[in-house]
């Protein structure tokens, strides 16, 4: 069973949805590696760049704060282990057989 | 996409919390939709830990809106949990018209029952995973 991301990796756009409502974008002059360039504009376009960067300046963000609170908690209660992390896969599969179970049943 | 008590747990040094928020890192983006912000949103300072866990998480906020709510509503009367659930309701809702394909609570049941009411051209393969 994998274990598939926590939510879409995208951000939704505009739509029926309810995209995260932003200030207007500012512009940033980056220097990138060619080669990551041109990962990027091969996997999604010239036209969905910003999105991209922005989506892994986001996921970048999120990381560092949660490896905070992680840190924030080890700190009062030990650190998390093997086992803890074994039991999160396995609420992560448990997840997925009940998805398609649930998609079956609807034929 | 995580719900109210993922945040309650977490705050409470909930071991299985932490690490399946530990397990997410680099899985995706993390969301939370917009009511869920409210229930711990305290402005700047604040010693809530949610609402610390909550910075420092940045979670990306989905905004509810028309039809969220007018998808929630339907939700309760096709489960015919009235207003026992709206939360949850908006929960659903706001997964299912974003794409959203996992859900994380401390509380599954609920949720499932109202993604079982959700219409049949909706999204609705939305994992819903329980945290405790």
């Amino acid at each position: 069973m994998s274990e598939g991301p926590l939510a879409r990796p995208s951000i939704p756009d505009e739509g029926e949805g309810s995209a995260p409502q932003r200030a207007p974008a500012r512009k940033r002059s980056l220097t990138i590696q060619p080669d990551v360039d041109a990962a990027i504009v091969a996997h999604v376009g010239p036209g969905g760049y910003s999105k991209f960067v922005n989506e892994a300046l986001i996921m970048a963000l999120q990381a560092r704060g949660i490896a905070e609170s992680i840190a924030d908690f080890e700190r009062e209660n030990g650190p998390l282990t093997e086992d803890d992390f074994a039991i999160a896969r396995r609420r992560i599969a448990e997840a997925d057989t009940e998805l398609a179970a649930f998609l079956a049943s609807r034929g | 996409m995580l719900d109210a008590g993922v945040f309650v747990l977490a705050a409470g040094a909930h071991r299985p919390a932490l690490s399946r928020i530990a397990e997410a890192r680099a899985q995706g983006l993390l969301f939370i939709c917009a009511h869920t912000y409210a229930a711990f949103y305290r402005g700047g300072a604040t010693s809530a830990r949610e609402s610390r866990l909550l910075n420092q998480w940045r979670p990306e906020v989905l905004e509810i809106r028309r039809p969220a709510g007018r998808l929630a509503g339907e939700l309760l009367a096709v489960t015919g949990r009235d207003r026992e659930l709206d939360m949850d309701a908006l929960l659903v809702a706001c997964a299912s018209l974003n794409f959203i394909d996992r859900i994380i609570t401390g509380d599954p049941q609920d949720l499932r029952e109202l993604r079982a009411a959700l219409p049949r051209t909706a999204h609705s393969a939305i994992a819903i995973e329980h945290i405790a």
